[in-house]
This record gives C-alpha cells, sequence and structure tokens, in this order.
C-alpha cells in the first residue's frame, strides 16, 4: 500500500518534469527517472508527444511586424529620448572623468604606494580570474554541438535520413557526407551531418535564427567579421549565418576546411 | 562604441518581436505601440544596467513584461484559477483524438490565430511561460530571468499549461470532431 502510495506521488512528480525532458532541460539522472518513468506509464508517455507537437506547432507560428506608421512613430519618440538623454550621459561621464582626474590626484600623492600594491594584487586576481573562466561565457548552442561531436566520436553514427538526398549547408571538394539526422540545439530541432573531410569527420549542425542568433557575443562575431569562432574542450567551433538561421561547424582545428574553399549553400 | 549607437545595435532589431508579444497579450495594436514604446524608453533608461548573464531579447521581454504588469487587467489575470490536470485527466486519457496520431491531426487543423487564442485563455502564469518557452524560443534560465521564479517553476509552469492547452484543444474539437476520431480509426 505504501509502495502504490510513493508510486503515485512520483507519477505526480515527474508529470511537473515532462516539458524538461520534452525540452531537454533535465540533468542526466533526472531523465533517466522520466526515461524509467515513460517505460511504464502510457499516459505520461502520450503526454510528452502531445507536448513535442504542441512546441513545434506553436514554433512554427510567424511573429507580427509594426506597421510602417507605427514604426515611424517609435522611431522619432525613441529618436529625441535617446538625444536628450545622450547628453546628459555625456556630461556624466565628463563629471566621472573630473572625479577620476582629481581622486587620482590625491591618490598620486597620499596613497601612491598602498594604492599600486592594491593595483598589482587586482591585476593579479583579475589575470587569473580571466583564464580560469569559461572561453566563450558557456554559450548553449556551442555547448550542445560540442556534446553531439563527442557523443558521435565514440557511438555508432544515426542515419535517421538517406545519406545520398543529404545536403549539408557547408561543402569544399573532399567534403563526404556520411550521416544525417534530426537533433536538438539548445532545445530547438536541428538538422546535423557528418561529414568526412580527409581523415578527419567534422560535424554540420544547421539551426534556427533563434538559436544561432541568441548570444550577443556570437551576433556580434558575425556583424563584425561574418563568423563567430571559438575552442571548445580541444574542439573549434565555427558559427557562419545562414540565409534563414545558422551553421555550426564542429571538428578538430587541424581538420577544418580552406575558407577559401568552402561554399555555403542558402536555404 | 557611444552608448546610442550600442543601443540602437542591440535593442531596436528585437523592437518587431517585442511587438509582436505585446500584441499577443494586449490583442490590440495600439495598446501594444504603447507597451513596446514605453519598453523601450524604459531599456534606454536602463540600458548600462543590461548585464552579460541574460541575453538582450530576454532582458527586454523583462522590461516589457514590467510595464505590462503596471495596467490593471494585468493583474485582474493574475487572480485567474490555475488549476492543474494530471497526465491521467479522463478527457486526456478517453478522448480518442488525444492519441498522439489523431492529436496532430486536430493540432494540424487549427489556425495560427486559434492557437494563439487558445494560449492567451490559458491562466496568466501558465500563458506566460508556453509563449517565452514555444512561441519565442527562451530557454528555461532566460524565462526564469524575465518572470523572476525558479528554473524548476519555469519547468512545471511549463508542463502543466502545455496539458491545459492539449485539454482545451481537445475540448475545442470537440464538437465537430474530426471523423477519424469519432470511429477511432486512428487510435
Amino acid at each position: 500500500m505504501e509502495s502504490k502510495q510513493k508510486l503515485e506521488a512520483l507519477h505526480l512528480q515527474i508529470q511537473d518534469m515532462l516539458a524538461g525532458y520534452v525540452d531537454d532541460e533535465l540533468d542526466e539522472r533526472e531523465a533517466c527517472l522520466v526515461e524509467a518513468h515513460l517505460a511504464g506509464c502510457e499516459a505520461c508517455a502520450r503526454d510528452v508527444v502531445r507536448q513535442q507537437m504542441l512546441h513545434e506547432k506553436l514554433g512554427a507560428i510567424p511573429h507580427e511586424q509594426m506597421a510602417p506608421a507605427q514604426k515611424s512613430r517609435l522611431d522619432n519618440v525613441l529618436e529625441k529620448a535617446l538625444q536628450k538623454n545622450g547628453a546628459r550621459h555625456a556630461a556624466l561621464a565628463a563629471l566621472r572623468r573630473r572625479a577620476g582626474h582629481w581622486f587620482r590626484f590625491v591618490e598620486d600623492r597620499w596613497m601612491a604606494a598602498g594604492g599600486w600594491s592594491l593595483a598589482v594584487f587586482l591585476a593579479v586576481i583579475m589575470v587569473f580570474n580571466a583564464s580560469w573562466r569559461h572561453p566563450d561565457g558557456g554559450i548553449p548552442m556551442v555547448e550542445d554541438v560540442v556534446a553531439e561531436y563527442q557523443h558521435i566520436a565514440v557511438s555508432p553514427l544515426p542515419n535517421a535520413e538517406p545519406v545520398a538526398t543529404a545536403q549539408p549547408p557547408a561543402s569544399w571538394p573532399r567534403a563526404r557526407v556520411l550521416a544525417s539526422w534530426r537533433t536538438r540545439i539548445s532545445g530547438k530541432p536541428a538538422q546535423a551531418y557528418a561529414v568526412r573531410n580527409d581523415n578527419k569527420v567534422l560535424l554540420q549542425v544547421k539551426v534556427g535564427e533563434q538559436v544561432f542568433y541568441n548570444n550577443p557575443k556570437v551576433r556580434k562575431a558575425v556583424a563584425d567579421a561574418g563568423r563567430y569562432e571559438v575552442l571548445e574542450q580541444g574542439l573549434k567551433v565555427v558559427a557562419l549565418p545562414l540565409d534563414h538561421g545558422g551553421l555550426l561547424l564542429v571538428g578538430p582545428p587541424e581538420g577544418m576546411p580552406d575558407a577559401g574553399t568552402m561554399s555555403l549553400k542558402s536555404f | 562604441m557611444k552608448r546610442q549607437e550600442k543601443f540602437q545595435r542591440l535593442v531596436r532589431p528585437w523592437q518587431d518581436r517585442l511587438y509582436a508579444v505585446a500584441l499577443r497579450r494586449s490583442g490590440n495594436s495600439a495598446v501594444a505601440e504603447d507597451r513596446v514604446q514605453d519598453a523601450l524608453l524604459r531599456a534606454w533608461r536602463d540600458f548600462d544596467a543590461l548585464a552579460d548573464e541574460i541575453s538582450v531579447y530576454a532582458w527586454l521581454l523583462k522590461i516589457l513584461d514590467h510595464v505590462s504588469a503596471d495596467e490593471h487587467r494585468r493583474d485582474q489575470r493574475r487572480q485567474q484559477l490555475a488549476p492543474v490536470i494530471s497526465t491521467g485527466e479522463p478527457l486526456l486519457q478517453k478522448h480518442p483524438c488525444a492519441a498522439p496520431g489523431p492529436f496532430e491531426q486536430t493540432l494540424q487543423g487549427q489556425q495560427h490565430e486559434q492557437l494563439l487564442a487558445a494560449v492567451e485563455s490559458l491562466p496568466d502564469d501558465f500563458a506566460m511561460v508556453v509563449m517565452l518557452r514555444d512561441i519565442e524560443g527562451l530557454s528555461y534560465r532566460d524565462i526564469a530571468q524575465v518572470l523572476e521564479i525558479p528554473k524548476g517553476t519555469v519547468m512545471s509552469r511549463l508542463s502543466r499549461g502545455r496539458r491545459l492547452l492539449a485539454r482545451l484543444l481537445l475540448k475545442q474539437a470537440e464538437p465537430n470532431q474530426m471523423p477519424d476520431c469519432e470511429n477511432g480509426a486512428l487510435t
């Protein structure tokens, strides 16, 4: 009787985790717990499928845009606010600079020795802190594609779709498609391709705009240089914009194709 | 880079998306325009407070949520009873269209406007997480920051919200059930 009550309590608890399971937001232990429950609970298994369908369907709803007249009104209001507040901001910045000069003058005279010691100490802390930090600040899509690469590196390649018809976004003369499958990156559907480049295997993952442009570092790098690159756990990740979304190319740095020979398909 | 330029580059590209959210929430284009304007003015005022830990869009949505929260209508909606339904709920168990295949067909038959209206008719707490996750594509972490709730609460509200939404869509489909659901051919 007691074990039945425990099972019922677990059933109720797991129902609140089903969205996390659908969206890949559970840790490994929680995901195992949910999967074990789903194996024996048809009601929850059906709920998972319904949640997946709702997520897909709602994600396909287009976003309304402002009418030109509304945009124009908004532009006018913001333009005024930016100019007005910008001038005030510049004045405050000048004041801060002057205060800084005064502070440095006092510091030079009265606290030179102590101040420099403190500055050196803080600099050492900052240097060490910077080297300990994650190089890209933990961009979820980067972490996800690196995990996907590490998974295919030690597991049989998934072959959910015919290789002959697979068309990865990036191609170069020696590229050979090995496998293609659907996956999820940052909780959203994505298309993955394992591609051979000589004796190296690279992963291409095509993601949607919401995922690709979610991180400010990626947006800035793409705006400035047309691409974002990072080394993550010994793998190079290159993020390239596509017409509708972006491409994440993952692999060993020495296995990356020459940028001059690579062409991108538009989708 | 100057503050204005940075604001224009980081914030302004999101104004249409903010408008779409505001329009869905208010159902009125003039109200939505006002809310977006208020939100962007607040964003400019507080622009120096934008932290690296939150994406620009999530930060803007948080501001827009605060703008909306200032309005009386939202306070009224917050008081709505938030029902909790189980995966074992009779409608979800007995209704033939609740099975995966038929449910997909029920869903495919829905226009975008009908789906949005269904999401909007959910109690506010559930409608917000469903909208931020499924329509706006935010991560649980960003949703938690926008709504200032723990990540676990985002997950439980989303689980319950989607279940309520599924039940609502099934109920709506009942008066004119699809033939395949009536005779159970697809169950």
